[in-house]
């Protein structure tokens, strides 16, 4: 089964018809989805300032990280069901795109990031300073990751799409970028060419998510192999 | 006449892909900060931490965010000034975000450095509407 039909059998789910379809609904829970990352995003940034040392270090790191906690969780739940019904009302589309596969992955990571500091850093009743400042590192990395490929998703065209003309945004880009692009997602995702050319001059000219395109898939190739 | 197609984030193929990420990254910041000290004005005990203290800690990163958040914003917004300057969603938007910076700067932080509880309270309720709001009215612009 492909991604594009286990993902059209995800989203013919009622309620993700529903989610898809509705006029109000969608972008309400897109802007609450962002909204979360706005606001439960300071609490992770203020985690982790402290676990490097820069800042409020008169309060010791294993009460601050106590104090949050409930209320990361609070925004975390608000932000993948968010996202869980934007993603599954689109699984058609989000699962073959490279972008939502790396924000996936990034999120796993993630998960294990919490896994590994667990004992040492966010459960730790004395917080162990290098493993601390080695957490907050890579969870700033990797949240940052996560918000980059979010955006990124809307940046991706399916390639059976006839609306891929070139936009306000786009650039024109030589052939032989798109015949890259081309070869690399197919190397990538195993499947047949997945990316876009203009269908207006389809011989010279291809849309800048090519590109963005191009280099998400080099970082999948990289992590895939 | 401005020529949007001269526009740098219009003819680098990568540059309008990018500030809109150091926008979101950076608004997060700003207000993700922010709303911290909201949650202290509420009531939300941070280890010993007084709100005076979490807003003084957090000052300085929280202006810079806002600062990238503005400056990318203008940025976005200069690709396509005409479109953007006419759109009642974005009209309102930015009207909001400079309510909500004047706000921040002035009631807010006269609250946090003193004020009665209702005060705070009533402010902290404020603030993470108008910034939510913000945010709202950022992405509702896409879809209306």
């Amino acid at each position: 089964m492909s991604l594009v039909s286990l993902g059209q059998s995800v989203q013919d789910i009622a309620v993700f018809t529903a989610v898809r379809e509705s006029r109000l609904v969608y972008p309400i829970l897109l802007s609450t989805h962002l909204a979360c990352i706005a606001t439960f995003g300071g609490l992770i940034l203020i985690t982790n300032l402290r676990l490097l040392g820069w800042t409020l270090t008169d309060i010791p790191t294993a009460d601050l990280i106590r104090a949050l906690r409930p209320w990361k969780q609070f925004g975390l739940v608000v932000m993948l069901t968010c996202g869980v019904l934007l993603g599954a009302s689109k699984a058609s589309e989000y699962l073959p795109n490279p972008f939502f596969q790396l924000k996936m992955a990034l999120l796993i990571a993630l998960a294990l990031h919490g896994v590994y500091f667990r004992r040492t850093v966010y459960r730790a009743a004395v917080v162990a300073e290098r493993k601390a400042r080695a957490a907050a590192v890579v969870s700033l990395i990797l949240w940052s990751g996560v918000v980059s490929m979010g955006r990124w998703i809307a940046y991706y065209d399916p390639p059976t799409a006839a609306t891929n003309l070139p936009t306000a945004n786009s650039v024109r880009l030589p052939t032989t970028t798109c015949a890259t692009v081309a070869a690399i997602q197919a190397a990538a995702l195993g499947g047949p060419t997945k990316i876009i050319s203009s269908t207006a001059t389809p011989s010279d000219t291809c849309t800048s998510t090519a590109a963005i395109a191009d280099l998400a898939a080099r970082l999948w190739i990289a992590l895939v192999c | 006449m401005y020529d949007t197609s001269t526009n740098f984030l219009n003819v680098h193929e990568w540059a309008y892909g990018l500030t809109e990420i150091v926008h979101i990254l950076s608004l997060a910041v700003g207000i993700g900060l922010i709303a911290l000290v909201d949650l202290r004005l509420l009531g939300v005990a941070i280890g010993r931490a007084s709100a005076e203290r979490l807003w003084k800690a957090t000052a300085v990163v929280s202006l810079m965010g806002l600062i990238v958040a503005v400056t990318t914003g203008l940025m976005i917004f200069s690709t396509d000034p005409i479109r953007y300057f006419h759109h009642p969603t974005m009209r309102f938007k930015l009207v909001l975000v400079v309510m909500a910076l004047a706000f921040n700067y002035t009631a807010h932080g006269r609250v946090v450095r003193s004020g009665s509880r209702l005060a705070a309270s009533g402010v902290a309720v404020l603030s993470l509407v108008m910034w939510v709001t913000v945010v709202f009215s950022g992405l509702f612009y896409a879809f209306t």
